[in-house]
C-alpha cells in the first residue's frame, strides 16, 4: 500500500483542472504553430523557476493575433484590467526541495521528460506524479553520464 | 508474544485511512484548494523570478554610512550585505545593520496616515491629510518662529532640503540625537579647527590607549575602526600592538583589550594631561603622583604606561564614549587630542580632517533651549521627523508637557513611538530601504540610498511631502523647490544627469577606495580640566553605556536584536545594570537579584548582571531600553535611561552629561529570571578557546619568509609560518572524505589516528565531488560583536524564541558567541570563540540518527534533511559541541509583516524538527550555479557564508579545504591552528587559530587526551 500522498499525486496523474482561461492550448502554441518553451517560459534556462508568462508576453501577440477569438477576448479582459491571470498549478514540486529548471534545461534534458507530450495537450495534464522516486530513477540512471553526471546526495534537491 | 489481532490493527487503519483520502481526492480531482500560478502582468525589467536581485544603497542605522548591498527577490528586499567597495565599512556589517530588514517589515509601523481624535488613531487618507496639514501650515508660517522642526542628525541632500524648506517657511529646526559627539566636535575644533569627529585607524599606530571609547561597538564608525583595529591587533607577522582600554567598566572594546585599567568615572581627561605632562606634551600641573590619586590608579601602572607609550609611538589615545561623558567632557576630549599630539598621531591613526561627521546635530542644551520656545506656547505647529524627543527628552527636559502646548503637532515617524504618541497626525515616512538620499558621512564619501522595493505600507517619503506641501503653496515657495519629487531633487543635486546618477546608483554613490585621512592645523592649548559635577548622593557612580546593538534605543523594536545575547554579559530580552564581584558580594545579591537604584529624585529597579571587570563603586547600565510606545517587542523592558538621568550638561558645548550622578543602590529581595546564555564562562580545561603567547605566534615582520609553504599572496589570513615553532602542534588532522573510493581517501587513511574510529563505508558510492567545504576561524581577530549571529538570523530564516522560551534553553540560533574568561598574569583575559556545527567528517551526530535525517554529504557537510527528521533529538544529545537546536514549537514569530524577510532559498523549519547550521548550503548551491553559467569551476572566494560575509574583522574564512592553494586550506594549516575537541576524533571541518595573546607565558596546557597525533 502505498502512502497516502501517493495515492493523492496519482489520482491526480493524468488529470487536467479546469483553467481559467479554457480555451488556452499548449497544443495550439507549442505543436501547430512551433512555439519554442523558452520563448514564453523565459526563465527556464536561466532560473530555477521556469516562470508563467506575464499578461503583457501574451498581448505581445494577441493584440493582433486570432483578436475574435473568445479565449483571446478572455485574455484581453485580463489586461485590461491590468490582472493576473489566475493559473491553476499542475505540476508542483513537494516542500523541502528545491529544483532548479535551469540546471536540467542546460543538461539538455527535454521540457517533456517531466510535462510529458504537453505539445499534444490543449489542457495541461499532470504526466507525472513529481514524487522523490520520479526524480530518483532519473538520476540513478544518469549517474555515470560522461557530461551530466548526476548525484544522489540529498542535498542536491533536499533545502 | 504472538497475540492474535483482534478487530483492527494500527497498520490496517492506517491502510484505510490513507484509502480513504486517496478515493475522496479521486472524487474530487484535485484537492479543494488548487495552488494558483500568479504571474507579473507587466514584468519588472531588472528581476528575474527565483534569482536574487541586488540594490546598492546606504545604511541608516547608524550615522556611520556604510554602503550596503541588499538582496532582494520577487521584489521583496530579504538581507543587507555590506558594499565591498565602501571605504566605511568594505563589504562587512553590523548586527544593526543586518537587522534593518526588522525595521523594513516590522509589524509596528504605521501603515498609512493616521488622525488622532478623541485619543484614539483613526484612517485618514493622504489627500485629507495633507490639505488639512496645509492649511495650518499657511497659517503658521505667516509668523515667524511659529513651526519648529525637529529632524534627527542628517547629511547630504536632505539635509540641505530640511534647512532650505524650514528657511522658506519661517520655521525653526532643531536636529537632535543623544549621542551626538558634541563635546568631541568642540574638543576638535579647539585643537584642529574642525568640526568633525577624527577618523580613528588603529593600524596605523603601534599603541593604542582608549581611555572609554567603545570603538568596536558604538562609537564613532565602528566598522571601519574594527577593520583598522584588525590589521592593528591580530598578530599577522608576529607583529601586535598593544591596546590598552582604561573605563570604569569592562565593555565589549574592553574585552577585547590587551590590557584593561579601572578608572574613577569622570577623570580621563586628567589622566590624559598626567600623561602628557611626563611625556613632555608642554603641560604642567598634572604631575603623575596627583594624577594617580585622583585617577585611582596605581602609581606603578601609570609610570609603566608613559613608558610604553614612550617606547611605542606613534601611538593613538581615546577618549571617553558618548555616554560615560560629564560634564568636563569637551575639555577631556581636548586634553586626548593633546596626547595624540605629543604621540604623534594626529594626521594618521588620528586624522582631524576631514572627518566624520554624524551629522549637524543641535547640542542638549540647544534641544532644550528649543523645548523651552515650545513650551512658551509660540510655536503653532510642530513637525517631528528621525528622531524621538519623547523618548530621549521626555521628561529630562520637559518635552513632552512643552509639546501640549503646541496647536498641532505632525510626526513623520514610522514607527508608533513616544513622540508620534504625543501627535495629532502622523504621516508615516518611508523606511530607508524603501527610500531615496544620500549620506556623507565623510567628506568626499557620497553614498547613495535608493528604494529597494516597494513601500510595503501605505507610506510616503516625508521628503516628497514637503516638497508637495511647498509647491502646493505656489508662489516664491514653490518656487524654490523646481523640481516635482524628491528623486529628481536628488538627481539635480548629483549633477542633473539621469544617465550618469543612475551609473552612481549602481555602485551605491561616490566615493574613494579609502577614507580620506589628513592632519589640520594646531592650537587649542592645555584645558582646564575641573572635575565632573555629580549630583545626588550615594556609594555608587552611574554609568551609562551605549548597547551596542539598541544604541540610543532605536534599535529596541528588532526581535533579532532582542533576541541575541548581549556580547560582554550574555543577557537577552531584558534590561539589566552591571556590578563589580565585590560589590554584589557586599550587597549580598547574586545574579538576576534586582537592585533598587536611587538618584535621590527618581528610583528604578533592575535586575543585576555582574561583570567581572569593574570599579567596585560603579553600576553600569546599558541605554536603549524602557520605551513606553515604539511597539510590542520594545515596549515595557527596563528603564528609560534619557529620562532617568538627571539633565546635565557638558558646559563648553552643551553636549548631554550622562555621567551626571551618584546613586544610591540597595537590594531588593525581589528575584527576576535573567537570561543569561553565557554558562559560568570559564572553560574548565576542555580547551574550547585556545591561545598562544605572542612570542609564539609567528615570525616577526620583516624576517625571511620560513621554507615551506609561501604565504598566499593577497590573503588576509595568512599568519604566521606555515611550519609551527618550536612548542607549537604539528599540523592538524584534516578532515577529507568518508567515502574509501575517492581520490583523497589515502591522504585520509594516513591522517586518521591509527585506532581512530573508520567510518562506514558504502553509502558514498555515488560520490563524484570534488569540493570539502571548510571553515577558517581567527580566534585573534574575533572581537565578539556578534554580527554573524544576526546575519545567520537573517540567512536562514532561524525562529527568534521569545524570553519564555529562551529561559528554558530553547535558543534556536544556530550560531552563538560563546565567551570565555581566563586567569591571566593581572586579571582576567576574554576569549570569544563563534560556535556553529563543525560540520564533523566523524560526525557523532550522524550514527545516532535512526532515521538518517542527518548524514554526510560528499562535499564533506553534514546535511539535516528536514522532511526526514522525526525529532528523536538523538543527534543534538550526541553533539559534543552542542549546536542543534530543536523546534519544540511552530514558533509564530514571523508575524506579518516580518514573514516577508523569510529567505525563499531554504525550508522554514516546522515544530518536531532539528535544524543547525549547514555552511548556507544555499550559498554553496548558488556559487556553483553561477560557475557553471560561466562554464568554469567554483573559484576561491565564490562563495561566502553569511557570517562569513559580514564580519567586521573577517575573522571568519570559508573555502574548500579539497583545494590545497585556497585559503582556508592554507589558513588550516597555520601554526595556531586547532580543532575544537580534537581528542574526540570527530574531525571538524572549522579550523580554529588561537587567540594571540600577549599576557600568557606559555600556552595553558592542554589535558593529554585532547591531542590527538596525526
Amino acid at each position: 500500500m502505498a502512502n497516502v500522498l501517493d495515492v493523492v499525486k496519482q489520482a491526480q496523474q493524468g488529470q487536467a483542472p479546469p483553467q481559467p482561461i479554457p480555451q488556452f492550448s499548449h497544443k495550439i502554441h507549442a505543436g501547430d504553430n512551433h512555439i519554442p518553451c523558452l520563448y514564453c517560459h523565459i526563465g527556464a534556462d536561466k532560473s530555477p523557476v521556469a516562470r508563467v508568462p506575464a499578461v503583457s508576453t501574451c498581448m505581445g501577440c494577441h493584440k493582433l493575433v486570432g483578436t475574435d477569438k473568445p479565449g483571446v477576448i478572455m485574455l484581453t479582459q485580463y489586461w485590461n484590467r491590468q490582472q493576473a491571470i489566475p493559473w491553476v498549478k499542475v505540476n508542483d514540486i513537494p516542500d523541502h526541495v528545491r529544483f532548479t529548471h535551469e540546471r536540467h534545461i542546460q543538461a539538455g534534458i527535454a521540457c517533456q521528460t517531466c510535462h510529458g507530450e504537453i505539445q499534444t495537450e490543449d489542457h495541461v495534464k499532470l504526466a507525472h506524479t513529481l514524487n522523490m522516486g520520479f526524480c530518483v530513477t532519473c538520476h540513478k540512471a544518469r549517474l555515470n553520464d560522461p557530461v551530466h553526471a548526476t548525484s544522489l546526495d540529498c542535498a542536491t534537491c533536499h533545502k | 508474544m504472538n497475540e492474535p489481532h483482534h478487530g483492527i490493527s494500527r497498520r490496517d487503519f492506517l491502510k484505510l485511512v490513507g484509502a480513504t483520502a486517496g478515493a475522496a481526492t479521486v472524487a474530487g480531482c484535485l484537492p479543494p484548494k488548487a495552488d494558483r500560478l500568479i504571474a507579473y502582468v507587466n514584468p519588472p525589467n531588472d528581476d528575474i523570478v527565483g534569482l536574487s536581485t541586488w540594490y546598492a544603497s546606504t545604511c541608516d542605522e547608524c550615522p556611520a554610512g556604510c554602503g550596503i548591498h541588499v538582496r532582494t527577490r520577487e521584489g521583496r528586499a530579504l538581507k543587507v550585505e555590506g558594499n565591498p567597495a565602501h571605504p566605511v565599512n568594505k563589504g562587512t556589517l553590523c548586527a544593526r545593520g543586518q537587522a534593518s530588514v526588522q525595521g523594513l517589515y516590522n509589524p509596528d509601523r504605521v501603515p498609512g496616515p493616521k488622525w488622532k481624535r478623541g485619543g484614539r488613531w483613526l484612517d485618514v487618507k493622504w489627500d485629507d491629510a495633507l490639505w488639512m496639514l496645509q492649511e495650518k501650515l499657511v497659517a503658521a508660517s505667516a509668523t515667524a518662529g511659529a513651526i519648529q522642526f525637529w529632524t534627527g542628525g542628517e547629511t547630504g541632500t536632505w539635509n540641505a532640503l530640511l534647512d532650505d524648506w524650514c528657511a522658506a517657511h519661517g520655521a525653526e529646526r532643531v536636529a537632535y540625537e543623544p549621542f551626538d559627539y558634541a563635546p568631541v566636535k568642540e574638543a576638535a575644533k579647539r585643537a584642529f579647527g574642525t568640526s568633525t569627529v577624527p577618523i580613528v585607524d588603529p593600524s596605523k599606530a603601534k599603541y593604542l590607549l582608549s581611555l572609554g571609547a567603545d570603538f568596536l561597538d558604538t562609537w564613532g564608525m565602528p566598522l571601519a575602526q574594527a577593520r583598522g583595529y584588525d590589521a592593528f591587533h591580530s598578530a599577522r607577522g608576529g607583529v601586535m600592538g598593544k591596546h590598552v582600554q582604561v573605563e570604569p567598566r569592562l565593555s565589549l572594546t574592553g574585552h577585547n583589550a590587551d590590557e584593561w585599567i579601572a578608572i574613577r568615572p569622570g577623570t580621563e581627561g586628567l589622566l590624559a594631561l598626567g600623561l602628557a605632562q611626563a611625556l613632555g606634551g608642554g603641560v604642567s600641573g598634572y604631575d603623575l603622583a596627583r594624577v594617580a590619586q585622583d585617577c585611582d590608579i596605581a602609581p606603578d601602572t601609570l609610570a609603566r604606561l608613559v613608558k610604553e607609550l614612550q617606547e611605542n609611538r606613534p601611538a593613538l589615545v581615546l577618549g571617553p564614549s558618548t555616554a560615560g561623558s560629564g560634564t568636563n567632557a569637551t575639555e577631556t576630549w581636548a586634553a586626548v587630542f593633546l596626547l595624540n599630539r605629543a604621540l604623534g598621531s594626529v594626521g594618521t591613526a588620528l586624522s582631524p580632517s576631514p572627518g566624520f561627521d554624524p551629522g549637524n546635530t543641535a547640542s542638549f542644551r540647544a534641544a532644550r533651549q528649543a523645548v523651552n520656545r515650545l513650551g512658551s506656547g509660540n510655536v503653532k505647529l510642530l513637525f517631528v521627523h528621525g528622531t524621538n524627543p519623547g523618548y530621549w527628552l521626555g521628561s529630562a527636559t520637559g518635552f513632552s508637557q512643552a509639546a501640549g502646548k503646541a496647536d498641532f503637532k505632525v510626526s513623520f515617524s514610522p514607527y508608533y513611538d513616544e513622540t508620534s504618541s504625543l501627535c495629532d497626525l502622523i504621516l508615516p515616512d518611508h523606511h530607508a530601504l524603501e527610500s531615496w538620499g544620500d549620506a556623507e558621512p565623510v567628506k568626499g564619501v557620497r553614498g547613495l540610498r535608493q528604494p529597494a522595493m516597494r513601500p510595503v505600507f501605505q507610506t510616503r517619503q516625508t521628503a516628497d511631502v514637503l516638497i508637495g506641501l511647498a509647491r502646493a503653496e505656489g508662489g516664491a515657495k514653490a518656487a524654490k523647490f523646481p523640481d516635482a519629487t524628491f528623486r529628481e531633487h536628488l538627481i539635480r543635486r548629483w549633477g542633473g544627469n539621469a544617465d550618469v546618477f543612475n551609473n552612481q546608483l549602481t555602485q551605491g554613490g561616490v566615493y574613494p577606495a579609502d577614507l580620506p585621512t589628513g592632519g589640520a592645523g594646531g592650537g587649542g592649548g592645555v584645558p582646564a580640566l575641573v572635575a565632573p559635577a555629580l549630583a545626588g548622593k550615594g556609594d555608587f557612580t552611574l554609568y551609562a553605556y551605549p548597547h551596542p546593538y539598541h544604541a540610543d534605543g532605536a534599535g529596541a523594536n528588532k526581535p533579532w536584536l532582542l533576541e541575541i545575547p548581549d556580547p560582554v554579559t550574555k543577557v537577552a530580552w531584558d534590561h539589566w545594570c552591571e556590578i563589580s564581584p565585590d560589590a554584589a558580594k557586599k550587597l549580598g545579591v547574586d545574579y538576576g537579584d534586582v537592585l533598587a537604584i536611587d538618584t535621590g529624585s527618581a528610583k528604578v529597579e533592575l535586575p543585576v548582571a555582574i561583570n567581572p571587570l569593574m570599579r567596585n563603586d560603579v553600576i553600569a547600565v546599558p541605554t536603549g531600553y524602557g520605551h513606553t510606545e515604539y511597539g510590542r517587542y520594545a515596549q515595557g523592558r527596563g528603564v528609560n535611561l534619557f529620562d532617568f538621568l538627571p539633565a546635565a550638561e557638558d558646559a563648553s558645548s552643551g553636549g548631554r552629561a550622562f555621567l551626571a550622578t551618584k546613586v544610591e543602590v540597595t537590594k531588593t529581595g525581589k528575584p527576576w529570571t535573567l537570561i543569561h546564555t553565557g554558562g559560568p564562562g570559564r572553560q574548565a580545561d576542555r580547551a574550547v578557546a585556545r591561545a598562544i603567547p605572542l612570542t609564539l605566534a609567528g615570525a616577526p615582520a620583516g624576517a625571511p619568509e620560513p621554507k615551506g609553504e609561501p604565504t598566499p599572496a593577497g590573503s588576509d589570513m595568512a599568519h604566521g609560518p606555515a611550519a609551527g615553532p618550536e612548542g607549537t602542534p604539528p599540523f592538524l588532522t584534516m578532515p577529507t572524505f568518508r567515502d574509501r573510493t575517492s581520490q583523497l581517501n589515502g591522504l585520509h587513511e594516513k591522517q586518521l589516528a591509527p585506532d581512530a574510529y573508520q567510518p562506514p563505508t558504502g553509502y558514498n558510492q555515488y560520490n563524484r565531488a570534488h569540493h570539502r567545504w571548510g571553515m577558517a576561524i581567527d580566534l585573534s581577530s574575533c572581537i565578539g560583536c556578534s554580527s554573524c549571529v544576526s546575519a545567520c538570523y537573517a540567512e536562514n530564516n532561524i525562529a527568534w524564541v521569545g524570553k519564555t522560551n529562551m529561559v528554558r534553553g530553547r535558543e534556536m540560533a544556530w550560531l552563538r558567541i560563546e565567551r570565555y574568561y581566563e586567569d591571566v598574569e593581572g586579571g582576567i583575559e576574554t576569549r570569544f570563540v563563534p560556535m556553529m556545527c563543525q560540520q564533523c567528517g566523524n560526525a557523532p551526530c550522524e550514527t545516532v540518527c535512526p532515521v538518517y535525517a542527518t548524514y554526510h554529504n560528499p562535499e564533506g557537510l553534514n546535511v539535516q534533511v528536514y522532511n526526514r527528521c522525526v525529532g528523536t533529538r538523538y543527534c543534538s544529545n550526541n553533539c559534543p559541541y552542542k549546536v542543534r537546536a530543536f523546534n519544540w514549537f511552530d514558533y509564530d514569530c514571523w508575524v506579518s509583516p516580518l514573514n516577508w524577510q523569510l529567505n525563499p532559498d531554504l525550508t522554514t523549519r516546522s515544530k518536531g524538527v532539528m535544524e543547525k547550521c549547514t555552511f548556507c548550503l544555499q550559498r554553496i548551491r548558488e556559487g556553483k550555479d553561477i560557475a557553471r553559467d560561466q562554464n568554469r569551476d567554483v573559484r576561491d572566494g565564490d562563495i561566502t557564508p553569511a557570517c562569513a560575509q559580514g564580519c567586521p574583522t573577517q575573522a571568519i574564512l570559508f573555502g574548500d579545504l579539497a583545494d590545497a592553494n585556497s585559503r582556508v586550506a592554507k589558513t588550516a594549516k597555520d601554526a595556531r591552528s586547532y580543532h575544537v575537541f580534537a581528542d574526540l576524533n570527530t574531525l571538524p571541518s572549522i579550523t580554529y587559530l588561537k587567540k594571540v595573546s600577549r599576557r600568557i607565558k606559555e600556552e595553558t596546557p592542554v589535558p593529554a587526551e585532547a591531542e590527538v597525533e596525526a
